[in-house]
């Protein structure tokens, strides 16, 4: 009885219309909480959720008011699996229908993995420069580095989610303790002496005076924290505080039972088995005016495991797809402009790795073939139904006229 | 049981949403990745080595710690307990334009903004550490005595744009103003540390120089002339835009002899001579008086030309020179202290007319 009801309720196509208008208003308001929130926050909160929550001002009490865009796509795939199921014809398959209705469950699994397994991040190069590691775009991680080995540097990587302050992270291969004094999202220097960093007693953070500040949120700006930790030694005893910052230009130094360590607040880094060197970044320019004609990237890619080694050219639409990732051309500082200043010309390139690329192809194609079936089947029937009519209407006797 | 599968999808649920410890080895990083930097334009900390410098201090200059945004802070006391701050800022990239970096620190001795075609007439070029840097003097016109000065000169070079910054009140930044630029002059890059340690001048980031006579000038690069270097003259590593760079072994941070090459006739003679003007803080002058300024030149079976631009009022000196070989121009330049310059004058020339171009 309940399992007929439930089986009514999630095979109802009003269920279909309700979940699609929801999906409407949400991306609706999803859209204008952009200008509030930014685009990454705006994505975690509504759409990569199950809920969108508001939170009682001054409290940490949160309370659900709308179906985040996880549970309303979820809803909506077991809405599609049930309808299928209960209206099945037992007796006769319809594989249109079920191509039809496996293309659109494969384009919403695939959107869900894409959204869980893609990382994006980019990889900046100055003209000669050789990298294995992507950075993200906003996130961070406190790397302990252990460079006491000559040929690689042994890295504890800790991300930024894990600084809250009050917490005191250990790992099996770190001698010490890190106790989070102190996490901002977003700092800046300042000018003279503040008491927002007083209790820095080791590295060189403590000669720089930092104050906290309101995150940023544009798509343009990033954060950049500063974090104030106390170390630990196995024995619990304070080893002494030091402060490390996306700002600060060099890690700071630890050493601890006569090991050295490097403590750096950063962007959090992806390696790669294979390395990238810009050769060249040309950002060309119509002649005369001030519009881009051009922007190219030309890479050296260098895989040490093949002892593969060959020259790319990167650019606009034409990006290179390699070890399961693939780069475009993203963000270019070589114009004459710079040259003239006697920089270095860089060249930002995106780094996409998306395991699910496929999924929507193939979902396409699936729905692509259950429509062709589908509707070629009702076009031969209407056929055979026309002929037969017509035949039918060709063995009665004309009427005589009266 | 059914409470046990929901208990254990929560679970689940909630242990999506925290991110792993990752462990990880990783090649070290290259120190030549000083060039690289994040948003250059956002004023963005560079992820690369920290820059470096050496100075000599003059005197009555007391240092201050340096921290991580200034490598280098000084104060100058004045009569009447006034003081000046002298301040050494490296940012990664181009930190910001110098019209908005000039109209900042006009407002901030109160002064009105101005456009980028006024920018170029404030520019005067100022030897940096052997380099070419631009001066910008900020001076008030009421004369208050609290009217404050700021002298700020900035180096761009290697990806890392060098703020050098003199603010007080302007009498005093005015007396010190000789000092300033001795001091920029007597800077040195890529030393060990920063420090007042004077003549710890450690070497450019390029290493041994071709001393040798007839030796080409930069091994590697079949693109460059051969040509004579004498024996005085110690090869250093080229800025952005230079083929090559050259100083007097006894006059380093006096003079400088720079080689750069651009396509074509770079801008036209015209342009080529007032460019060098304006980098002196001379007045430009016009297509009628261009005859009488360019000497005709052969060099290497090329035809070229080249001017003698003394500035008296700074005490500088340039003797530049350009030889069209096919279709790219070859610029030698002599830039200096106007005795260094009288003096290296006839090696220059010399220089420049055994130059041999590939064919």
């Amino acid at each position: 009885m309940l399992l007929d009801r439930l089986l009514a309720f999630f095979s109802s196509l009003k269920l279909t219309v309700v979940c699609l208008a929801l999906a409407v208003v949400l991306v609706f308001i999803g859209t204008l909480a952009q200008v509030q929130l930014g685009l990454y926050e705006v994505q975690a909160r509504y759409f990569q959720s199950f809920f969108v929550y508001w939170q009682l001002p001054g409290t940490a009490v949160r309370i659900p008011v709308f179906p985040g865009g996880y549970l309303i796509g979820g809803v909506l795939l077991i809405n599609l699996f049930v309808s299928y199921f209960t209206r099945l014809d037992r007796q006769r398959l319809h594989p249109g229908l079920l191509l039809i209705h496996f293309g659109l469950a494969a384009l919403m699994l695939g959107q869900l993995w894409t959204d869980l397994a893609q990382r994006e991040s980019v990889m900046r190069l100055a003209e000669g420069e050789t990298k294995s590691y992507s950075e993200s775009l906003r996130r961070t991680e406190l790397a302990v580095i252990d460079p006491s080995d000559p040929q690689v540097d042994r890295v504890v990587a800790i991300p930024e989610s894990r600084l809250r302050p009050g917490t005191t992270l250990t790992h099996p291969q770190l001698p010490f303790a890190i106790r989070v004094q102190q996490f901002w999202v977003n700092s800046a220097p300042v000018r003279g002496s503040t008491n927002a960093t007083a209790q820095v007693t080791q590295g060189t953070g403590r000669q720089t005076q930092f104050v906290p500040r309101p995150p940023v949120t544009t798509t343009d700006e990033r954060n950049v924290p500063t974090a104030i930790l106390e170390l630990l030694d196995r024995q619990g005893r304070s080893l002494g505080t030091w402060l490390v910052s996306d700002w600060l230009l060099e890690p700071q130094a630890v050493e601890v039972e006569g090991r050295k360590y490097l403590l750096a607040l950063r962007l959090a880094r992806y390696y790669k088995p294979f390395s990238l060197t810009l050769l060249e970044a040309r950002h060309d320019k119509y002649k005369g005016t001030d519009i881009p004609r051009n922007f190219s990237s030309r890479v050296r890619v260098r895989q040490p495991a093949t002892g593969e080694d060959r020259e790319v050219l990167i650019y606009m639409n034409n990006p290179l797809r390699y070890g399961g990732f693939t780069f475009y051309q993203y963000q270019m500082a070589a114009d004459e402009a710079v040259r003239m200043r006697g920089q270095k010309p860089t060249s930002t390139l995106q780094v996409v790795q998306n395991p699910g690329w496929l999924m929507p192809y193939l979902a396409c194609t699936l729905v692509s073939a259950g429509l062709l079936w589908q509707f070629t089947g009702h076009l031969f029937a209407f056929l055979r139904e026309r002929r037969a009519r017509l035949n039918g209407r060709a063995a009665t006797p004309r009427p005589e006229p009266a | 049981m059914n409470r046990l599968a929901l208990a254990g999808l929560l679970g689940l649920a909630a242990g999506c949403g925290r991110e792993e410890i990752r462990v990880y080895e990783a090649p070290k990083d290259q120190p030549a990745a000083a060039g690289a930097q994040a948003l250059p334009d956002l004023g963005q900390p560079a992820a690369a080595a920290r820059p470096q410098l050496t100075w000599k201090l003059p005197p009555g200059w007391q240092e201050r710690p340096a921290t991580a945004i200034r490598v280098g802070h000084f104060v100058v006391a004045g009569p009447g307990n006034q003081e000046a701050e002298v301040t050494v800022i490296p940012l990664a990239g181009t930190g910001g334009s110098d019209l908005d970096n000039v109209n900042r620190w006009r407002a901030q001795v109160n002064l009105p903004a101005i456009t980028a075609e006024q920018l170029s007439r404030l520019a005067v070029s100022v030897p940096i550490g052997g380099f070419e840097g631009q001066l910008y003097d900020l001076v008030g016109d009421s004369y208050e005595a609290n009217d404050q000065r700021t002298l700020a000169a900035i180096l761009r070079r290697e990806g890392t744009a060098w703020f050098f910054k003199m603010t007080g009140p302007a009498k005093l930044v005015g007396d010190q103003k000789g000092a300033f630029l001795e001091f920029l002059r007597t800077v040195q890059f890529g030393g060990a540390s920063a420090g007042t340690g004077a003549g710890t001048a450690a070497a450019a980031s390029s290493p041994a120089p071709p001393a040798s006579a007839a030796a080409p000038a930069a091994s590697g690069d079949a693109g460059l002339p051969r040509w004579q270097v004498p024996e005085h003259w110690q090869a250093q590593a080229p800025g952005a835009m230079q083929a090559a760079r050259f100083v007097p072994r006894d006059a380093a941070g006096r003079a400088e002899i720079s080689v750069a090459m651009l396509p074509g006739d770079g801008g036209g003679r015209l342009a080529n001579v007032n460019r060098w003007r304006r980098q002196l803080g001379l007045e430009p002058i016009r297509e009628a008086d261009l005859a009488t300024a360019v000497q005709p030149l052969q060099a290497g079976g090329a035809a070229g030309y080249w001017v003698d631009l003394p500035a008296p009022e700074s005490g500088r000196r340039m003797v530049a020179a350009a030889v069209q070989v096919g279709d790219r121009s070859w610029f030698y330049k002599l830039t200096g202290e106007a005795a260094v310059v009288e003096r290296e004058k006839p090696v220059f020339l010399q220089f420049v007319q055994t130059a041999a171009y590939a064919p």
